[in-house]
Order: C-alpha cells, then structure tokens, then sequence
C-alpha cells in the first residue's frame, strides 16, 4: 500500500510539473531570451546554457534607452486610468448595490457587453472623437478612453464587494442617523477596502496591458511600453532579444503590484467570511 | 423617553403576502415590551417598522403623539440592537461607540465623557480600543448595548439580541438587560421567540401569530406575563405560553341541575365542572378544556379521573413529567409548536407535572386527577376563552 501511495504522489508530482511546463516554460523561454546573446537566439539545436548578458537591457533602458520613457508613460496612462476609474466606479457600484432603482439588471447587463465587444470595435469612433477635440496623442486621451474597459469591469467587481456586506450594519448606521453618504464613506468603503484595492490593481493591469488604445490615441512621446514592444517588430530584422527584454521589462510592475498586496486578493477572494 | 403607539398598523408585500395586519397597541413611557411569537408571526416587521427601516402600508405610528409614520430612521430617536449585533467591524469598540453622537455633531469631550460612561457601566472599559472581532460574543453583545444606551434615545429596540450566546450567558445576560432597563427606565420593544426571554424580562408581553384570515390581527394578546399564563385570551397564548404547553381536550358539556358536567370526548372519563355563566351558555355542545401540566394532581385509584400507562417520564429533578395517551381525538392549535410525531391519531397525549417521589416504573399505571377549579376552557369554533 506505502508503494502504491508513493506511486500516486509521484504521478501526481510528475502532473504538476508537467503542468507547470507548459505555464512557466514560454515565460522561462522568453526570460532567457532577454538575457542570452542575440546570435544564439534561435540557434539549432538551441542552446541551453550561454553566457548570460544584459545587452538587451542596456539598449532598451540606457543606450539608446528607447523604451525607458516608454515605461514612464505606461506608469503615467496605468495609474491615471485607476485614479480616474475609482471615483466613478465605486459611486456606481454602491448605487447599484443598495438602492432600489429600474434597470438595475440591465445597467449591468450593458456594462458586461462592453467588457465583452472587442476594443477594436471602439477604435475608429474614439480615434475620430479624440481627434476633433483635440485631445490626440495625450496621456488624458489614453486614460479616457481606457475606462470603457475598466468601469465596467471595476463596477462588476465592487459591486459583488459591497453585495457582501451585511445591510445590518447599514441599518444599523441609519438608526444611529447616519445619511446614506456618510453610511457609504465611513461604513460600506472602509469595510470593502480589499476590495477596492483588488479592483485598483486589476484596472491598472487592464490598463497597462492594454495595446490596442495606445497604438491609436499615443504618440512618439506618449506612446506606452506595449507600443514600443510592438515598435520592434517594423523595423527591419526582427530584433527578438530587445522584444523579450521589453516584455519582461512589462511583466515586471503587475508582478510587484500583485506580490506587495497579495494578502488583499486573498482576503478579497474570502469576503463573504466577513462578520459583523 | 416615550411613550410609542401602533395605531392600525398593517403591512403587505407586493407579491400580497400579508405581514402584519390590524396591529395596535402602546407602549408606555419607560415600559419594556416584549413581541413574542413563532416565526413568521411579524415580531421582527413590527420592531423594524418602529425602527423605520420598513414602512408601512397602513396605520400609524406614533411617538410621544407625533406622528413619525414617514419619518427617516435618522430622524427618529431611537436606537436598535440587532441579533448579529452589527457592529462595524473595522472601528473600534469606542468608535462603535461614538459614531452615533458624531452624527449628532456632539462636541468631542461629551463624546468621550458618554463613552466612557456606557462603558463603564457595561463594564467595556478595558476593550475600548479593540475591535469588534477580537472580543467574545458576550462582549460584542455588550458592545452593541452600548452602542443604544450611549445616545439616550427615546427608545430601544431590540431584536433577539441575545440568540446568538449560548444558554448560561444568555441567562445571565438576560438579568444584566432587565437591570440595565430597570436603571434607565427607556421605553424598550423587545423582539424573542423564546417564551421564557418574553415571560422573565418583560413588564407587559405582546404574544403575535401569523395572520390567516382576513381582517385578523397578529396580536392575540397583550399583557403582564403572569396574566398571560394565568388568563390566555384565546387557545394559540393558552398553548404558547407556559413550558410544556397546556393540554387541550375536547369535551362534551351537560347541564346537570343547577351545574355542568364535562365528558372528555372519545372516552367515558366525566367529571362535575364549576359552573359559571359563560360556560353554561355552552351546555349541550362541544368545548375544549385547557389542562397546564402542573393542574394533575395524583392520586389514590378511587378518585382518579385518569389511569393510564406511563410509557414516557421526564425526570428533571425537581419535578418530573410524564405523559401520557388518552383515547380522545386530538386538538391542533395552529401553528402549535407541537412535533407532528406527537400527534398520534385519535389519540391526544397529554403531559402532566407530578412530584418525582410519584414518578412510576415504565409503562406503570398512574392514577390522576385534575384541580377543576383551574381548567380553562375555550370556544372550539373561535379558540377565544370563555369566561365570565
């Protein structure tokens, strides 16, 4: 029977690993990308071991640096998006949690389909929008224009927040006379605060992994990382290395982001355990 | 303080579920009032009406005379303790505290005196800067005290506060909440479905049913509780109220001379019955006698009216129950809390309190008699109690 067991366990270990492959393997791949030398990119047979370099880096960072203003201006549009989201969002997800209004399920009904129309489909009206009011080629434009994707999605998300808290603790805010703005600021938002973080951080990485946007509304100098990722592959001689070390430079703030507040996507995850 | 009145109140959902119906009554200045019933009978509707969290569809309410039907629960100067407590969870116990009087624009220092008072005097001093998930249940239930007594409202509401502790410190906080009461002297509506909560704590008991049929009201009855016990108005308190319950049997009354005489309906146990004037309207016809358990006495064979096998006793220490069958069709009160398993058909088992030096041996006969001078008896039709 121990054999059997330790049969299961590998198999189930071997599953993983396997598993795991197949997820990490093209990140791992295109890690190493980064920082192997460009020749030997897509050696055959591919090279496994290689001195490592930081080349890549070096030209997309500090000389010539293309990309590094890139990075600020993702930063810049990212955290613009979120700024400018939440104060919108969160209004809307309270309003559409507790008071009784018509057309509640269809608001949300709408709000899914604009999460779920391809943002293609937005492009062409937006670019001419942004154009006559003069806005192209600003940061404003990019953060505006990225809130069709994330009020919807924030509002959703919020919302299934504030759901969960219980309407005791309203009621009970509104015996001790508390009017319904000072319920939701110093009640209902205190208590859902994971879940405004969790909501801020999957805005900002909609915002900072978005493309599609960018490559209409940006210009030379507003122009965000995905921008100049893609930038790469028009010039003549696809230079795979600068490509991975700007992806991998991309991956980098979501990674901290979801690291450093890890313990609110828990604990937003768990919500429904809270008491009063 | 004040006094609070429900003028009429009614209260139908829009899919035509009928809540609360015809409900009126008041209660006194400094009164604690307690709405007893099974679930469903609108106790909770009631209290959040008066609290106004829920309106009405008609009727009216009334605080000290003033008409508050309309008025916002921010407006009204009550406060409310709820069965889950709700207390904020991310403020602390002094911040739960507070909140109240913030919203009142209360001055920072009065704040604080006003805390600490209620703290004090719920003994919460020690936990003022905890938050509520870091105390036990019985301080969160303090806690949420707290929170009503600290505005000195006109009234409490409060409903099942205490469900949520277990049996001893229910007990004991069930005679802290009589104290608290007691010294305050604020008006009190108290919501349980615990009978012995609504018979210990409050001053007068308001026992609710669901409403059935049109035009009824959820009020049965409302009085002191000894009253209740001693004087039910109809057979749903008769059955309510008391632990076990009242024994009903159908019976069938005779005019014998100046007096009557009860046979219990399905067997030949009969037995003379104080007459009086009211009963003796219903000479010739069908009652039902209410027997409490404690009315059995027992008794040598001779004058037993009951002699039946014991197939169940309940020791208890004190007193012991048995309970017993008689052939006699059984009575339903509705929404009686009695397990349909209890019911046996054309059989109606009744429970009596004897002393436990009397207690019998498993399926012994035990003979019993009954203190006729107590029965209650009631209209069989209606349920209401005839009296004189």
């Amino acid at each position: 029977m121990a054999r059997a067991k330790t049969f299961y366990t590998a198999l189930t270990y071997a599953a993983g690993l396997l598993f795991l492959a197949i997820f990490i393997g093209p990140i791992l791949w295109f890690l190493a990308l980064a920082i192997r030398p460009a020749e030997t990119a897509f050696a055959m047979p591919p090279q496994l071991t290689f001195e490592p370099t930081f080349d890549a880096f070096r030209h997309i960072l500090v000389d010539p640096g293309t990309n590094a203003p890139q990075l600020v201006n993702s930063l810049i549009v990212a955290i613009g998006a979120v700024l400018l989201n939440l104060p919108f969002s969160v209004p809307a997800a309270y309003a559409l949690s507790r008071f009784k209004m018509r057309g509640k399920k269809n608001i949300m009904l709408w709000y899914l389909g604009l999460l779920m129309a391809p943002p293609i489909a937005f492009l062409i009206p937006y670019f001419v929008l942004i154009t006559r009011v003069g806005l192209q080629g600003s940061y404003l434009s990019m953060v505006l224009v990225l809130q069709t994707l994330t009020i919807p999605f924030s509002v959703w998300l919020m919302k299934s927040f504030i759901d969960e808290v219980p309407a005791e603790l309203e009621e009970a805010a509104r015996v001790d006379g508390a009017r319904w703005y000072t319920i939701m600021w110093r009640i209902t938002l205190p208590i859902v605060r994971p879940g405004i973080i969790v909501t801020s951080m999957f805005a900002f990485v909609f915002a900072w992994n978005n493309a599609a946007f960018p490559l209409v509304l940006s210009s030379r100098s507003t122009a965000t990382l995905p921008i100049g990722t893609l930038g790469y592959f028009a010039t003549s001689g696809v230079t795979w290395n600068y490509i991975a070390a700007a992806a991998v430079l991309a991956m980098i703030p979501p990674m901290i982001i979801f690291l450093v507040f890890d313990r609110y996507v828990v604990r937003g995850l768990t919500f429904g355990s809270v008491k009063g | 303080m004040a006094s609070m009145t429900f003028d009429g109140i009614g209260k139908t959902y829009p899919d035509g579920t009928v809540a609360v119906a015809n409900v009126s009554f008041t209660v006194a200045d400094g009164e604690f009032v307690v709405l007893v019933g099974p679930s469903g009978c609108g106790k909770s509707t009631l209290l959040r009406m008066a609290a106004g969290l829920e309106l009405l569809n008609s009727g009216r309410l009334l605080m000290d005379d003033q008409d508050v039907t309309n008025t916002e629960p921010q407006d009204r100067d009550i406060a409310m303790v709820f069965q889950n407590y709700a207390l904020y969870p991310h403020m602390t116990v002094y911040e739960n505290m507070a909140f109240g009087l913030q919203q009142r624009k209360m001055p920072k220092d009065k704040i604080e005196k006003l805390v600490r008072d209620a703290a004090e005097m719920l003994d919460l001093t020690k936990y003022l800067h905890r938050k509520p998930g870091a105390l036990s249940g019985g301080q969160r239930q303090r806690v949420a005290m707290g929170r009503a007594i600290v505005r000195h409202p006109m009234a409490f509401l409060m409903d099942e506060p205490l469900s949520n502790l277990d049996a001893k410190l229910r007990v004991q906080m069930r005679a802290e909440l009589k104290l608290l009461n007691q010294r305050l002297g604020v008006t009190t509506l108290y919501v349980t479905h615990d009978q012995v909560e609504a018979m210990t704590m409050g001053d007068r008991v308001a026992v609710l049913k669901p409403v059935g049929n049109d035009g009824e009201s959820n009020l049965q009855q409302i009085d002191t509780p000894q009253r209740l016990y001693d004087r039910p108005a109809n057979l749903f308190v008769a059955g309510f109220i008391g632990s076990p319950a009242m024994n009903f049997v159908r019976a069938e009354l005779q005019a014998d001379g100046a007096s009557l005489r009860a046979t219990i309906a399905g067997t030949g146990i009969t037995f003379p019955v104080p007459a009086s004037a009211a009963l003796s309207a219903y000479a010739g016809r069908q009652v039902i006698a209410g027997i409490r358990p404690e009315m059995f006495l027992v008794c040598s064979e001779a004058e037993a009216l009951f002699n039946e096998p014991i197939p169940v006793a309940e020791a208890l220490g004190a007193d012991t129950f048995v309970f017993f069958d008689i052939a006699s069709p059984p009575v339903t009160v509705s929404d009686a809390e009695e397990p349909e398993e209890f019911r046996r058909k054309g059989t109606n088992r009744l429970v009596a309190r004897i002393p436990p030096v009397a207690t019998p041996a498993p399926n012994q006969r035990l003979p019993l008699t009954v203190d006729l001078q107590k029965l209650h008896w009631f209209d069989p039709l209606t349920g209401a109690a005839i009296r004189d």
